[in-house]
């Protein structure tokens, strides 16, 4: 029986993972855009505000589906425990919606300001303090506080399983940095995919064009040289590691799942966006020439490969760190 | 207080399961859900080679993983060493199961998550386990590891037995003695 593997969590965790990441990383790429520059970056911050709620929204609900009792989740609210990732981890994605969603409600255009449609709030002193001249600073506050709390639920992912000394595939320091790096590629991924083809670029000229698509590139670019380091150091960290971590690795260094890994995670995930970032990019850093014309080919390529990418590490981790056993005399 | 262990002959163990079939009559549980299982191994290299039967079952350990995860603090640890869950708190959120690293947690049909109570009834009334006493070889040995002069401190102390994957800092409270 030594060996015997059980998949207690299935590609639903999968889903959670990646779309808590896609949402904290939307959100933390939205925040920093708007402290680098407010009118600069407008449009980064405000499609990243649109898109932060939305996916996590879809990942508490796949987690509450995945436990063995749904009707009983809100017994995670009942306690606090320090000890147990999974409980700080339930309250982090509370605080998170309602950050997101505070952030989502700061930036809707006026005409769209539902809340002031009930008259009690339109003339409540203190509700009607959120808006109007109070904006900027609400705004600042709720972007300031809401990043540690999505760099909290993007690192959250990873500790979740990084911190079980019983799986030795998930057990390493380097996951939590893995699907931190992921979770805000991702996140970047989806702000220029909506940006690009459901936004569109009415309206806009052709600098501020540029200068958006400028911001979010080299966000990527610097994001996925930072995932091949962590990829790296997570195949070296669990080579360098007892034998369980060995035959852990082999999982994905010639075991079952070295060809989904190396083509969907780290071909489609990083090398192909890579390169076309590379391509866009480096001639304007180089030679500071003017940026190439957006060609919606290379953004769809790149965000869509991202994204894919993002899931289909998680997909391979939740399995792989199931199958991988402690190993002993 | 005492503090309940056991101690677990390897080298008696012939494999029989009758420890598993015992242990599923007495909790009512399917053909397939077990609390105890065999881990069955070959080892050496021919001609000097032979095949062991490793009981496991929940090692109640003194630092349990499964504890420390829990989310609504289901996975309790008792004073008398026992590790139980309490199933009107737990959700089923599976975190233990990834957690064990002995892999004995197993998920009821009602959806709360189930495994070895050590027969917490017949021990707090002085009797043994079920898996122990239908055991024809006498593989397990069960009793209080506080007492410094009991039959099983002494027979670890003895043997100087060993603990299951006690490299993970889990702390077991199951001792093994192996061949």
């Amino acid at each position: 029986m030594e060996g015997q593997v059980h998949i207690h969590w299935n590609w639903i965790v999968a889903v959670d993972l990646f779309a808590a990441g896609l949402s904290a990383g939307a959100f933390i790429i939205s925040a920093t855009a708007y402290f680098l520059g407010k009118e600069r970056y407008e449009n980064i911050t405000r499609i990243g505000a649109y898109i932060a709620p939305f996916p996590v929204m879809i990942g508490i609900l796949a987690l509450i589906y995945d436990l063995e009792r749904p009707q009983l989740f809100w017994k995670l609210f009942l306690t606090f425990q320090p000890n147990s990732v999974m409980s700080l981890g339930s309250w982090l994605l509370l605080f998170f919606s309602i950050f997101s969603l505070t952030h989502l409600y700061l930036w809707l255009p006026e005409r769209l300001d539902f809340f002031k449609i009930f008259p009690p709030i339109r003339s409540s002193r203190f509700l009607s303090r959120f808006r109007g001249d109070n904006l900027t600073k609400i705004r600042g506050l709720v972007a300031g506080f809401g990043i540690p709390i999505s760099i909290g639920v993007a690192i959250y992912t990873g500790v979740l399983l990084g911190a079980l000394t019983a799986r030795p595939f998930w057990n390493n320091p380097m996951l939590p940095m893995l699907f931190l790096v992921s979770a805000m590629m991702t996140g970047s991924a989806s702000i220029c995919f909506v940006g690009c083809f459901i936004k569109g670029f009415r309206g806009m000229s052709r600098e501020n064009i540029n200068t958006n698509k400028f911001m979010i590139h080299s966000i990527d670019f610097t994001l996925m040289v930072f995932s091949i380091i962590a990829v790296f150091l997570f195949i070296l960290g669990l080579y360098v590691s007892p034998r369980s971590s060995v035959a852990a690795v082999h999982l994905i260094m010639g075991g079952e799942f070295t060809f989904l890994f190396w083509t969907f995670v780290v071909g489609v995930g990083i090398l192909v966006p890579l390169a076309l970032e590379v391509y866009e990019l480096i001639p304007h850093y180089i030679e500071q020439v003017e940026l190439r014309e957006h060609s919606p080919w290379i953004s769809g390529i790149i965000t869509t490969s991202v994204l894919i990418g993002g899931f289909a590490m998680r997909y391979i981790v939740i399995y792989a760190g199931q199958m991988a056993q402690i190993i002993t005399t | 207080m005492a503090r309940y262990g056991m101690v677990i002959d390897e080298t008696k163990c012939v494999g029989c399961h009758a420890c598993r079939v015992a242990c599923q009559n007495l909790n009512g549980l399917a053909e397939k859900e077990a609390y105890n299982h065999l881990e069955e191994r070959e080892y050496g290299a021919f001609p000097n080679f032979s095949r062991e039967f490793l009981p496991v079952q929940c090692q109640h350990c003194d630092n349990p993983p499964c504890v420390k995860v829990c989310p609504t603090r289901a996975s309790v640890k008792l004073k008398n060493g026992v590790v139980l869950v309490e199933k009107s708190k737990c959700i089923g959120c599976k975190y233990c199961i990834a957690a064990c690293p002995y892999n004995v947690r197993i998920i009821k049909k009602a959806g709360y998550i189930e495994k070895c109570r050590f027969c917490i009834d017949f021990i707090e009334k002085g009797e043994k386990p079920a898996c122990m006493t239908t055991c024809m070889t006498g593989v397990r040995m069960f009793g209080d590891l506080d007492d410094p002069n009991s039959e099983i401190s002494q027979y670890i102390i003895k043997h100087r037995l060993k603990q299951f994957k006690a490299e993970l800092n889990t702390k077991p409270r199951i001792y093994y003695k192996k061949a």
